[in-house]
C-alpha cells in the first residue's frame, strides 16, 4: 500500500475536504505539480485549474479551484482555495 | 376610564402583535442557526491563513509589503458593521455607541467611517459624522463577495494613502444571549497578528516568499473581514431573537392585565344592570 498523507481543502466559507490521500495534483502558479507522501515543506501559490487527489485506496477525486495557496508541512497538505466547485 | 369597546380593541391588537413577535422570534432563531454554522465554517481557513502568515513572516524576516508596514497615523478609517434592519434590541445601538465614543475621543477629522448596514449609515449621517463609504442592502447571509469588495476598496484607500490605519468594529457572537463589541486593527496587517508561530523555516517557496506574501495579505484581510461579517450576522439574529422573545412576553402580560380590566368592567356593567332591574321591579310593587 502506498504511503499516505492528510489533505484538507479549505475555502473562506467552509471546509471542502478532509481526508487521507496518496497523491495530489494541483495547479501551481508555475505549472501543475504533484505531491506524494513525505514531501518537503512547501508553500506555493495556485492559479485556477483542476485539483486532483488519489484517496487512500485508489479512488480519485477532482475539484475546480480558482486560485489560492498550497502548503505541505509535516506530511500534511492544506489547500487554501479562493473558491472550489 | 377606557370603554369596554376600546379595551376589546386593544386586546385584539395586542394579541396580533404578540403573534408577529412570535413569528419574528422563530424566524430569527432559524436564521441564527444558519448564521452560526456559517460563522463556524470559516474558522479552519482563518486559522490556517493566520498560521501561514506568521510562518512566512517568521521564516523571512525581511519581507516587506505596504499592507504589512505601519506608518504614522494621520487619518483612521473606522469600519463598523451594523444591520440593515432594526427590531434587534441593542444590536445596532451598541455598535453605534462604541463608534460614537471612538469618534468623539479623537481630534475632529482624524477619523472617518466606512459603514456596513443601513442602520449605521443613517445614524451617523443624521448626526453629521463623516461617512466615507456605506454598504447597504446586505445579503441575508454573510457573503464572501461583499467581504472581497469591501476589502479591495479599503486596501485601495490604504495604498493610496488616504487613510493610514483601518480599524474594524463589530459584534462578536459569544452565545445566544451574550454578545461582545469587538474592535480590531484591520490594516496595516500584522499589528496584532505577527505573533511568533511554529515556523517551518527551510520550506520551499514557489515562486518565492515575496510573491506568496503579496498574495497572502489581501486574502488574509478578506478572511478577517468575512469572519467579522459572519460573526456580526449571527449576533444580529441572536439579538433579534432575544428582543422579540421579550416583546412577545411583554405583549402577553399586557393582554393578561387588559383582559382582567375588561372582565372587571364587564362585571360592573352586569351588576349595575341587575340592580337597576331589581330597583325597577321594587318600584312597581
Amino acid at each position: 500500500m502506498a504511503a499516505t498523507f492528510e489533505l484538507s481543502i479549505l475555502t473562506p466559507e467552509k471546509s471542502v475536504f478532509e481526508g487521507t490521500v496518496e497523491y495530489v495534483e494541483a495547479p501551481g502558479s508555475e505549472g501543475y505539480f504533484g505531491v506524494l507522501a513525505h514531501h518537503a515543506a512547501l508553500i506555493t501559490a495556485l492559479t485556477s485549474g483542476s485539483l486532483k487527489a488519489r484517496l487512500a485506496g485508489g479512488a480519485e477525486e477532482k475539484w475546480q479551484v480558482s486560485g489560492g495557496f498550497f502548503e505541505v508541512s509535516n506530511n500534511k497538505a492544506t489547500v487554501l482555495a479562493d473558491g472550489v466547485s | 376610564m377606557a370603554s369596554l369597546k376600546d379595551l376589546r380593541r386593544r386586546i385584539r391588537a395586542t394579541k396580533s402583535m404578540q403573534q408577529i413577535f412570535k413569528a419574528m422570534e422563530m424566524v430569527a432563531a432559524a436564521k441564527l442557526r444558519r448564521a452560526q454554522q456559517r460563522a463556524q465554517a470559516s474558522g479552519p481557513y482563518s486559522k490556517k491563513i493566520s498560521a501561514m502568515l506568521s510562518n512566512l513572516s517568521g521564516a523571512a524576516a525581511e519581507l516587506e509589503h505596504p499592507l504589512f508596514k505601519a506608518r504614522e497615523v494621520k487619518k483612521t478609517a473606522l469600519v463598523l458593521i451594523t444591520a440593515d434592519r432594526g427590531f434587534a434590541g441593542t444590536y445596532n445601538t451598541a455598535v453605534l455607541r462604541a463608534a460614537e465614543a471612538r469618534l468623539k475621543g479623537s481630534p475632529e477629522g482624524s477619523v472617518t467611517t466606512v459603514v456596513v448596514g443601513r442602520k449605521g449609515r443613517d445614524y451617523l449621517r443624521r448626526r453629521g459624522y463623516p461617512v466615507l463609504a456605506a454598504y447597504t442592502d446586505l445579503p441575508g447571509e454573510a457573503s464572501l463577495e461583499l467581504a472581497r469588495q469591501i476589502t479591495n476598496e479599503l486596501t485601495e484607500l490604504y495604498l493610496k494613502g488616504e487613510v493610514d490605519r483601518v480599524e474594524i468594529l463589530y459584534t462578536h457572537f459569544v452565545n445566544a444571549i451574550t454578545r461582545k463589541i469587538t474592535a480590531e486593527t484591520f490594516l496595516p496587517i500584522g499589528a496584532d497578528t505577527a505573533a511568533e508561530g511554529p515556523s517551518d523555516a527551510g520550506a520551499i517557496f514557489e515562486p518565492n516568499a515575496e510573491a506568496i506574501f503579496a498574495e497572502l495579505l489581501p486574502r488574509y484581510a478578506t478572511a478577517k473581514l468575512y469572519a467579522a461579517l459572519a460573526d456580526s450576522l449571527a449576533s444580529e439574529h441572536s439579538a433579534r431573537m432575544v428582543a422579540m422573545g421579550s416583546a412577545r412576553k411583554n405583549a402577553g402580560e399586557l393582554v393578561d392585565s387588559l383582559t382582567l380590566t375588561r372582565n372587571r368592567l364587564r362585571q360592573a356593567a352586569i351588576t349595575r344592570e341587575i340592580s337597576e332591574l331589581v330597583g325597577g321591579a321594587e318600584a312597581l310593587k
